[in-house]
């Protein structure tokens, strides 16, 4: 389900929506929908959000349509149940509270009120809530009196109250249908405008409706748990010049910021003023200029343009500015005379987006599109028909809304319909037989031609080119000149590939000389100050390396596609499989690198596994990733540092990587942090310095110096989204006494040294990428089985980032992204997730540790939450180690009944069938836990260590047990410079 | 389009062996031996052999005018690409691929049914077969539509077997940007001693499914066996039973491979056409 909709009406009022996700291939539905309303009364205005639609119908009614979501929109309503003790426990005294209430007891509640809200219906019947650490098996929990403080989960002589938690959830059920909205005082409505996501919190949105009164209201209450808002507030009539001025026929609102726009009768324009989160209502109506002050019939928002439609049909846009500080359209900028004229007629109703882009029903009542809209150019170069696609019955449109969609730049699929077809296309021929037989022949005929050359007795091979192409692939000898780094310089060297070995040389320095079967790893990395663009080449067992300079991207590239070939190489002579034992890890900088484990060993000729800090390994291009997980059949699922999910592609083989094409699309972004730092010089206050302290200078980026406002990005997948730095918090400094110490806001401004932060988002886009996005909420956490099910799917779980749990159906090797979502529905919030072949644990923030099976074949959109079990211990002992950062610092894994929680720095294991839990294990910075396909745990801390062999001593009364690592596999040096790994 | 298989198709080169029997004092030179790629053209390689061969000593000048080519003593067809020289000659035996004899003669006057095919001119004819298939493809929609520099890049690429220019450049062809299904496929079938045989093909039967390139090969000699007068168009009947016996023998080869009978047409018209756009398959005998 592609969450990006074009919503649109046609003519006979039938809504329609037109899929627009960024790469179709990874949804594949992008024909139109006509939803019809449920008693096919005609729509005449529409506008959605990313999670719902709004429409309203001829009579004036509003309907709300609410999208299908990954996470269930449920409501959890608690009953307690009280009872007293009378010899028997029994019902409560009539001084006391009610048999059944809310926690504080004042509030009577009905056991047997059934009602709900339309859209929403009851999931499971009334059960007392089980959490083994708070109530006993029935689920009571005991006190002497209600009002007593302390509850008990065991019954004691002196309790004499009990009481215990009933629940019962409710569920938004009535997804991708149109209902009415509750509507108490009956109000009809003429017009709507949805927007402010930018400003709003996480699925909250700004509704306004213009009511059949001529007063505009706004829609409270709008959040993710209640899509359609609880209730109308009014929006002060427009007054201007101390003239109530009536009569507004159209608003419109920026789809990203607070800002709201009306049009009166006669064409004047007023947008509102200081609609903030706080105050959504806004402060007082101003008036705007209309272009050429003529009267204007349409007008649309998006962040930095508006356009507008004026009664002769001219079509107008202009810039807008933005107060970065306030989140909101100065307005002050926008003059009579400062609109363009884009067009005159043609166009008679128009939405824009997020960003910018712009759509519009044409006066021949068709579906255009603004081509060519971008930083540059604002105003777009012409307008274009949109391809359809499906069979909508009424070619014909009226109304349009584009204000969910968030593409930056137009889909070639919009306009072009061969683009997606031919691309389609491939797809369903990539694994047809015939295909794969065309190419297994191509490669023999071509490998018989010129052995059949070769075998020509007499070859005298005349012309020179051709010569090169024969042996062009053993043509050794490189020359490549670069900077090498010595201690904190950089030395000009001239770097020679031999063939055999790597030649290092250059003025004031031994020349060196790196054998090809010592290169083991690279790691290409960014230095801002001064800019160079480095490549780290890990030579040893012992993680030694180079670390050679360039000054451009490209250069680093070649050289870096150069030592990998050598690597692959080395990996080609030595592996039979590219399945076999393998590490994913992750670099800080976010480049994916695969290890090969398994290399056959040149005296035996069989498998063997290779130690860790001695296998090699090679870069995995085109992304930028937070997290990865690998499983079972190569499959490999990472997650980005914005919580977006990519699977890598199937077709990806690490080791003919370089000669394999792929056009996935990979898109994220990133919020770069600046730090200003200051220090106290007497007489002159707070001044900026030269030089570094303790490692800090005057500005630093990600822990190392940059120049002041640096406008450099690692790579050209690179690109900035804001034009510049802005200060975070208003500007405010932080002190401190310590350069390196805790900073923070104080009102006298003491300490020596102080530091603001300076922020700017920038994107990264590639779109030869192996990594295919995964449409889902955003993501913490994604997991992997290290086996797959008889039938060959994959089980693979995600977290997201507000703690539900999702399982990818239909995960196989050929369809390596999945067909659809099941929500595992879970009672609270989860924190860390672990998963074995078909059993799924999970634990919550405050510890409490459960488990359930997962089936492959249950694809249901929801699985329930009764099959939780919950694991049956005493976790005290760990409890005693969290803190409020380790809620979110904390790691479940294991093997079979064995699991290994990690909390802070902190391992313990936990063995399920014995009740046992071990002391505490502390590591250096331990950082991660997770456990490999063979089942041994791997942990990284400052090294990467896999743990073949515990020593597990219990304790005389068998309660508890010591453990430590007897046998290990460790490489030193290579979790430095690394944020995760996944092992298989 | 499909850019592994274009990319294979591309790199596909030949074995050829050119002779020069030019008499003489000194007896004839060494042979010139060299790869040449399936999609080009003798008249490209022409000028290359021949200064080759003049570089031996004491013989006079030989001009491209004044030759003309043979393969197994007949005269060899300049106009059509290399692969298809080769396939027809070497469909007996694709397991063992053997070299591509061209004998250069200069004895005169030129035998009549042989053609010299300049440089020049065989640009003009590469770019009117361009034309012809576009027309058949989209009634000459896109290279009408294409700039003026576009025609002679695609001749370039072809010329300095230059992958990528090649690649930009098809890719206009084969994936027009209105997203128009091919209205025929230019296709041409080869039968031994017989002129090339075309047809009008669609890419889909009229049920919509999509016509194998099996399909639209037993069309076209059908057509051309039946009725050679009147202009052959695929809507008419499918194969009979007869035609479906002789089907199963017969082999399709292009670029030097068996073609599977159930490949779609439009995946071989995008992916395993010429330069030309032209879709060449060798008939060959069952083994």
């Amino acid at each position: 389900m592609p969450s990006e909709y074009i919503w649109t009406v046609s003519a006979s009022g039938i809504p329609c929506r037109i899929p627009v996700p960024s790469d179709p291939r990874c949804t594949s539905d992008v024909d139109w929908q006509e939803i019809p309303s449920s008693d096919g009364s005609p729509i005449c205005t529409i506008v959605a959000s990313s999670a719902a639609a709004f429409a309203i119908d001829r009579s004036g009614k509003l309907l709300i349509l609410v999208m299908p979501t990954h996470v269930a929109i449920r409501k959890n309503i608690e009953i307690y149940n009280n009872q007293r003790w009378i010899g028997i426990w029994r019902g409560t005294f009539f001084i006391d509270r009610p048999r059944y209430s809310d926690e504080t007891g004042r509030i009577a509640k009905d056991l047997n009120l059934n009602e709900v809200d339309p859209g929403w219906s009851w999931e499971d019947k009334w059960s007392p809530y089980l959490d083994p650490r708070k109530f006993d098996k029935e689920g009571w929990q005991y006190s002497l009196s209600f009002l007593a403080p302390k509850w008990d989960k065991q019954c004691r002589m002196y309790h004499l109250v009990r009481r215990r938690v009933l629940k019962r959830h409710m569920r938004y059920t009535s997804h991708d249908k149109w209902i009415e909205m509750s509507n108490e005082e009956s109000r009809m409505f003429t017009e709507l405008a949805i927007g402010g996501m930018d400003v709003m919190g996480e699925g909250e949105t700004l509704l306004f409706a213009l009511g059949s009164d001529g007063d505009i209201y706004r829609r409270v209450g709008i959040d993710s748990s209640c899509p359609g808002g609880r209730g109308w507030e009014i929006v002060p009539r427009i007054v201007y010049k101390d003239s109530e001025s009536d009569d507004v026929t159209l608003i419109s609102a920026s789809a990203s910021l607070a800002t709201l726009v009306a049009i009166t009768w006669d064409g004047k324009m007023y947008h509102r003023k200081g609609i903030t989160r706080k105050n959504p209502i806004g402060l007082s109506w101003q008036s705007l200029p209309t272009p050429k002050n003529k009267a204007v019939i349409c007008a649309a928002i998006g962040t930095k343009t508006m356009w507008c439609i004026t009664a002769d049909g001219c079509v107008w846009f202009t810039r807008l500015e933005i107060d970065e500080k306030l989140k909101e359209h100065t307005m002050k900028n926008v003059t009579s005379e400062g609109y363009q004229l884009v067009t005159q007629g043609g166009v008679s109703r128009i939405s824009v987006s997020k960003y910018d882009q712009v759509f519009c029903i044409s006066t021949r009542e068709q579906i255009e599109i603004r081509t060519g809209i971008d930083a540059h150019e604002p105003s777009g170069k012409r307008f274009e028909k949109i391809v359809d696609r499906g069979e909508p019955r009424d070619q014909r449109w009226i109304s349009i809304h584009c204000g969910s969609t968030s593409f930056s730049q137009i889909p070639e699929y919009i306009t072009s319909s061969s683009s997606l077809q031919s691309k389609m296309e491939l797809l369903q021929f990539r694994k047809a037989d015939w295909r794969l037989k065309i190419l297994e022949q191509l490669q023999e005929t071509t490998s018989r031609s010129w052995s059949a050359m070769n075998n020509a007795s007499e070859v005298v091979l005349n012309s020179p080119e051709e010569n090169e192409t024969l042996n062009g692939n053993k043509s050794p000898v490189k020359h490549i000149r670069c900077q090498i780094k010595r201690g904190d310089a950089f030395r000009s060297v001239n770097v020679v590939l031999t063939g055999k070995t790597v030649e290092i040389s250059g003025e004031q320095m031994d020349p060196r000389s790196i054998e090809y079967s010592k290169i083991k790893y690279v790691q290409p990395s960014f230095q801002r100050l001064p800019q160079k663009y480095l490549l780290y080449v890990f030579t040893g067992s012992q993680s030694e390396f180079e670390c050679f300079a360039f000054t451009d991207e490209k250069a680093r590239c070649t050289f870096q596609a150069n030592v990998e070939n050598i690597i692959r190489e080395s990996i080609w002579s030595s592996t039979r499989s590219s399945f076999g034992e393998s590490m994913w890890s992750v670099s800080t900088e976010g480049d994916v690198r695969w290890h090969c484990l398994a290399e056959l060993s040149q005296e035996s000729k069989f498998e063997k596994r290779v130690n860790l800090g001695e296998s090699r390994g090679l870069i995995v291009g085109d992304g930028v990733f937070d997290s990865i997980d690998c499983g079972a059949n190569g499959s490999v699922w990472a997650v980005t540092e914005s919580g977006s999910l990519y699977a890598l592609s199937s077709r990806y083989q690490p080791l003919n990587a370089h000669d394999t094409v792929h056009d996935y699309r990979m898109t994220d972004e990133r919020t770069l942090k600046m730090y200003e730092y200051q220090k106290h010089a007497v007489f002159r206050g707070f001044i900026s310095f030269q030089g570094s302290q303790k490692g800090i200078s005057a500005w630093m980026c990600d822990g190392r110096p940059c120049p002041p406002s640096f406008s450099s990005l690692p790579s050209p997948n690179w690109s900035w989204v804001d034009p510049t730095w802005h200060l975070e918090e208003e500007g405010e400094w932080e002190y401190s006494k310590e350069i390196d110490g805790v900073y923070e806001t104080c009102e006298n401004r003491n300490g020596k040294v102080r530091r603001r932060l300076w922020t700017r988002k920038a994107r990264f886009d590639s779109s030869k990428s192996p990594w295919c996005h995964v449409e889902a909420p955003p993501i913490t956490l994604i997991r992997v089985a290290k086996t797959s099910s008889d039938e060959g799917t994959i089980n693979v779980v995600a977290l997201t980032r507000d703690g539900h749990i999702l399982k990818r159906n239909g995960v196989t090797r050929e369809h390596f992204t999945g067909t659809s979502w099941t929500e595992i529905l879970v009672d609270s919030s989860i924190s860390c997730i672990h998963l074995q072949t078909d059993k799924l644990w999970c634990a919550t923030s405050d510890g409490m540790i459960s488990s359930r099976t997962i089936n492959s074949s249950d694809t249901a959109s929801f699985l329930s939450s009764s099959d939780w079990r919950h694991l049956d211990m005493d976790l005290a002992a760990i409890a005693q180690y969290f803190s409020p950062k380790s809620s979110t610092d904390m790691e479940i894994t294991g093997v079979s009944d064995i699991l290994y929680m990690r909390v802070g720095f902190i391992l313990f294991r936990i063995d399920t069938n014995e009740g046992t839990i071990s002391d505490a294990y502390p590591m250096d910075n331990l950082q991660q836990v997770m456990v490999n396909a063979q089942g041994s745990i791997c942990v990284r801390g400052t090294n990467i260590t896999v743990v073949r062999e515990w020593r597990v001593v219990p304790y005389t009364d068998r309660k508890a047990t010591i453990i430590a690592m007897r046998s290990v596999d460790r490489a030193s040096n290579m979790g430095r410079g690394l944020k995760n790994i996944a092992f298989y | 389009m499909d850019y592994e298989v274009s990319r294979k198709v591309w790199d596909s080169q030949i074995p050829v062996q050119f002779t020069l029997q030019a008499g003489g004092p000194l007896g004839d030179p060494l042979p010139y031996y060299t790869m040449l790629p399936r999609f080009t053209y003798l008249a490209l390689a022409l000028p290359k052999v021949l200064s080759s061969f003049n570089r031996r000593e004491n013989g006079e000048t030989i001009l491209p005018e004044k030759v003309h080519l043979e393969v197994n003593g007949a005269p060899v067809k300049m106009y059509i690409p290399v692969g298809v020289i080769y396939d027809q000659l070497n469909q007996k035996n694709l397991e063992s691929e053997g070299i591509l004899e061209i004998h250069v003669r200069t004895s005169q006057p030129a035998p009549v049914d042989f053609q010299m095919v300049s440089v020049d001119s065989m640009r003009a004819m590469f770019c009117q077969t361009v034309k012809e298939a576009d027309y058949l493809k989209t009634k000459a929609e896109v290279t009408s539509s294409l700039m003026k520099e576009d025609m002679p890049q695609l001749w370039q690429s072809v010329v300095n077997n230059n992958f990528d220019e090649y690649w930009g450049m098809i890719q206009k062809l084969m994936d027009p940007k209105d997203g128009k299904d091919f209205l025929h496929v230019p296709l041409r079938v080869y039968v031994k001693n017989q002129p090339f045989k075309q047809a009008l093909i669609t890419v889909k039967h009229p049920d919509g499914s999509l016509r194998t390139i099996g399909d639209a090969v037993s069309e076209i000699l059908q057509f051309s066996t039946s009725s050679e007068a009147s202009t052959p168009t695929s809507e008419s009947s499918g194969t009979s039973s007869s035609e479906a016996s002789s089907q199963e023998e017969r082999r399709l080869i292009s670029h030097g491979i068996d073609v599977p009978r159930h490949t779609p047409l439009i995946f071989a018209a995008k992916n395993l056409s010429y330069p030309d756009n032209f879709v060449h398959i060798v008939i060959a005998e069952a083994r």
